[in-house]
This record gives C-alpha cells, sequence and structure tokens, in this order.
C-alpha cells in the first residue's frame, strides 16, 4: 500500500458521500469516501491525515498527457523497473517521497519505461482511502 | 449484573487525568476492553479488583457492594471474588502446576481442579514446576489458577499478547472452554480485533479514562482508522510469490480469500496473523 501524508483543505458532502480534497506533496488530491464530517471524526478543515492506495491502482503516463478524468496526478521519477513476464513493479519518487506502481510489463515496455524517466503517476479518486494518524 | 460507576484521579507528571467509569456488566458474559494504550482500560480493571481504590462511586456485584465511597465499604481484593490473568504469569516457582492451583483455592475442591486441568489440557504436566513449561503451557496455568477459585469475575489484562500466533489461538480457545463451562462474567483487555470477534459479545471502548462507547463487537468497526467500509478481520493462511507480486491467501469468516500485496508488504507478515483487510466500497462488486 501506498501512504503519502497530507493536510485536508477541503471537504464537499452530500447524502452521506463526500468528496474530500487533501494536499499532498503540494498537489491536491481528491478522494470520494462513504462518510461525512458528522459520521467520521478525521475528517475535518486543516486535520493531518494518511492517503492510502494499492500499488496496483496505479497508473502511469509519459508526461504531455491531454485532458483526463483522473484529477489525481504527480509528477515523479522512475527510481527502478522490476519487470516481471506479466507485471512490471516500477518504483517512483516524488519530492522525496517513494511510492510504487504495479502495471502489466507490456505497458511499461510500450512507454518504453526507463530509470530516470520523468512520468505522471494517476491514482482514481474512488480508489484512495483515508487512515486517520496517531 | 454489576453495575459501575468510580471516578479517580491521577497525576502524571504535571498531567492530570480523571478516570469516570459508568457502565453495567451482564453476568455470564464476555466483555472485550478495547483502546489505545494509556486510555485507561488496566486502570478499569485494576479498580474492579480491589488493587486500586476509587476516589468515588461504587461497584455493586448482584446487589453485593464491593465499594462504595459513601457508605464507606470497600472490600479487600482477596474478598472481592475476582480471577486476575496479566501478561506476565507470575506463578509461584517453588511449586508444582497442581499446588499453584490449590493455593489459590479457598476451599479445596480436587475434583473442580482435575476438570479444569483437563479442559486447559495440563492433566498431564499437573507435577511440573512452572520452569519445565513452556510459555504457552505456564500461560495456561495461569488462566487455570486464575479460575481455580470460580470467580464471579474473570479479569483478563492482555493475557495472551505475549505469546505466539499458534499459542494464542489455543489460549483463546481455552478461554472460550472455560467459560462456556463455568459461565464466569469475563472482562478481558485486547488490541486484536480478531480474538475480540472471536470471544467477546460485547465491547467496551475506552477513551481518556472514560467508556466512549459500548455495544456488539461491530461497533469496532468505527473506530478501524482507515476509512474503507469493505472490511474484514482475516487471519493470513499462506503467502506466495506470483511474478513481481505476491499472492496472500486469507481466511476471512470461514471463506478462503486471495489479495495481492508487494515484497515490502509480505516482509511484515507471518502464516497466522490476524490482520484487518480494507478496500473502499466502490471496488466490490454484488452479483445477484
Amino acid at each position: 500500500m501506498n501512504r503519502l501524508k497530507g493536510t485536508i483543505q477541503k471537504i464537499t458532502s452530500h447524502e452521506g458521500i463526500s468528496l474530500v480534497n487533501i494536499e499532498v506533496l503540494n498537489t491536491l488530491f481528491g478522494t470520494v469516501v462513504l462518510d461525512t464530517p458528522q459520521t467520521c471524526n478525521y475528517l475535518g478543515l486543516g486535520k493531518s491525515i494518511t492517503v492510502a492506495f494499492k500499488e496496483t491502482e496505479v497508473a502511469i503516463a509519459l508526461p504531455n498527457i491531454g485532458e483526463i478524468s483522473m484529477a489525481n496526478q504527480l509528477k515523479c521519477k522512475i527510481k527502478s523497473i522490476q519487470n516481471g513476464k506479466i507485471l512490471a513493479k516500477i518504483e517512483l519518487t516524488c519530492k522525496g517521497e517513494t511510492l510504487i506502481s504495479i502495471i502489466t510489463s507490456n505497458s511499461s515496455k510500450r512507454l518504453n519505461l526507463k530509470e530516470n524517466d520523468t512520468v505522471i503517476a494517476l491514482i482514481k479518486a474512488n480508489e484512495i482511502s483515508l487512515i486517520e494518524e496517531d | 449484573m454489576i453495575e459501575i460507576d468510580i471516578k479517580k484521579s491521577f497525576k502524571n507528571k504535571n498531567e492530570k487525568i480523571d478516570f469516570h467509569f459508568k457502565t453495567t456488566i451482564e453476568n455470564n458474559s464476555i466483555n472485550a476492553i478495547f483502546g489505545q494504550s494509556g486510555s485507561g482500560k488496566t486502570t478499569l480493571l485494576r479498580l474492579l479488583s480491589g488493587l486500586e481504590t476509587p476516589d468515588s462511586g461504587f461497584i455493586k456485584v448482584d446487589n453485593k457492594i464491593w465499594f462504595d465511597s459513601k457508605k464507606k465499604i470497600n472490600l479487600a481484593p482477596q474478598k472481592r471474588d475476582v480471577g486476575f490473568v496479566f501478561q506476565d504469569y507470575a506463578l509461584f516457582p517453588n511449586m508444582s502446576v497442581i499446588q499453584n492451583l490449590r493455593f489459590a483455592q479457598p476451599e479445596k475442591n480436587e475434583d473442580f481442579l482435575q476438570e479444569l486441568l483437563e479442559i486447559v489440557e495440563l492433566k498431564e504436566l499437573q507435577n511440573k514446576l512452572p520452569d519445565a513449561l513452556s510459555g504457552g503451557q505456564k500461560q495456561r496455568t495461569a488462566l487455570a489458577r486464575a479460575v481455580a477459585r470460580k470467580p464471579k469475575l474473570f479479569l483478563l489484562d492482555e493475557a495472551l499478547s505475549a505469546l505466539d500466533n499458534t499459542m494464542r489461538q489455543q489460549l483463546q480457545d481455552d478461554i472460550e472452554k472455560i467459560h462456556k463451562n463455568f459461565k464466569m462474567t469475563t472482562l478481558l483487555i485486547s488490541h486484536d480485533i480478531a480474538e475480540v470477534y472471536k470471544l467477546a459479545s460485547h465491547v467496551k471502548i475506552v477513551k481518556n479514562g472514560k467508556i466512549l462507547k459500548e455495544g456488539l463487537p461491530d461497533i469496532l468497526f468505527d473506530e478501524s482508522k482507515i476509512s474503507g467500509k469493505f472490511k474484514f478481520s482475516a487471519k493470513i493462511l499462506k503467502i506466495q510469490k506470483a511474478d513481481t507480486i505476491f499472492v496472500v491467501t486469507l481466511l476471512i469468516g470461514g471463506n478462503l480469500t486471495k489479495v495481492v500485496a508487494t515484497k515490502e508488504e509480505v516482509d511484515k507478515m507471518s502464516i497466522g496473523d490476524n490482520v484487518l483487510v480494507a478496500s473502499k466500497a466502490f471496488n466490490p462488486i454484488i452479483i445477484t
């Protein structure tokens, strides 16, 4: 699981669902949760929170992509690539933090990914979990 | 029924902590006390057992008063009919298993002790000294010793947390068997959600010296710190490498499931571990 620390900037709730905007590595992340500030005490403006998402939910794009619905985008550098027969494990760094993306080896080859390349990591808003900090 | 309404203040360095426990405990039930360290779980057990004296309030056990500040009643720990098991078993090293148990019995009842030894599978080892026992066997002796007096209230303070997973599960089975046979009202402190689900019928969540919430074990769902709504406690059965990732086989409520994980994650897992599996409510598909 990838974990990044962030601060809650905005919460929009409607009928039990909330869109939570979190500042993570100077980027504004959005996540959708089935909670509201009324049902969950760590949903509060300015609160520190950890955003968590699975490695297999991180897509990779080359820079200068066109418009895309996935709003959670981090500009990263490829630290290492471990190519398997089917899956490729790609270690990324962004502002000193490490995250991992697991994509198919075919895609890794198709994009011709190499160490030190700059890429965009994309995470869908409904794939991000929030973890309260101790 | 046990009725509690007690207050106690402690000075911890510069900080003053006010404990106020107000709750009831059904007879013959197993209750889990859940909460972070420093929340007051152990203090609650110590106040109940008489090892600590409340500043004010009362403890009433089936109309018998154990403590009442107004009536100036304060039964000594040995008069309270409590069996207490700690993480550290504290057996008498110079006494055999059976002698440790006999010592804890106010009135001799050898038949009951033999029945108890049978339940916790220590019958063959009853003449051994504690030093000759494994950690799990020592803790089972401590369990049996606490039960030897047929206490009204059975208190377990993190009693299993020093044991490895296999041992821990055996001891959980022993606690279940003891409860099934003798029906003592039980209060156990545990950090392990799977353990709480397995043993307890009722959960009390303690925070800052107060009971924050109580009810069926399901209330723990609200307490775990991850926002996912697809959450289960699971047991790790198998960890297998598959290509550049790993596949972890889990037992969730009698069903086998598989979840993929990275090497960094499986390095922190062991077979038999109880874990929380979580996903967002958006991922699972429902097939009707």
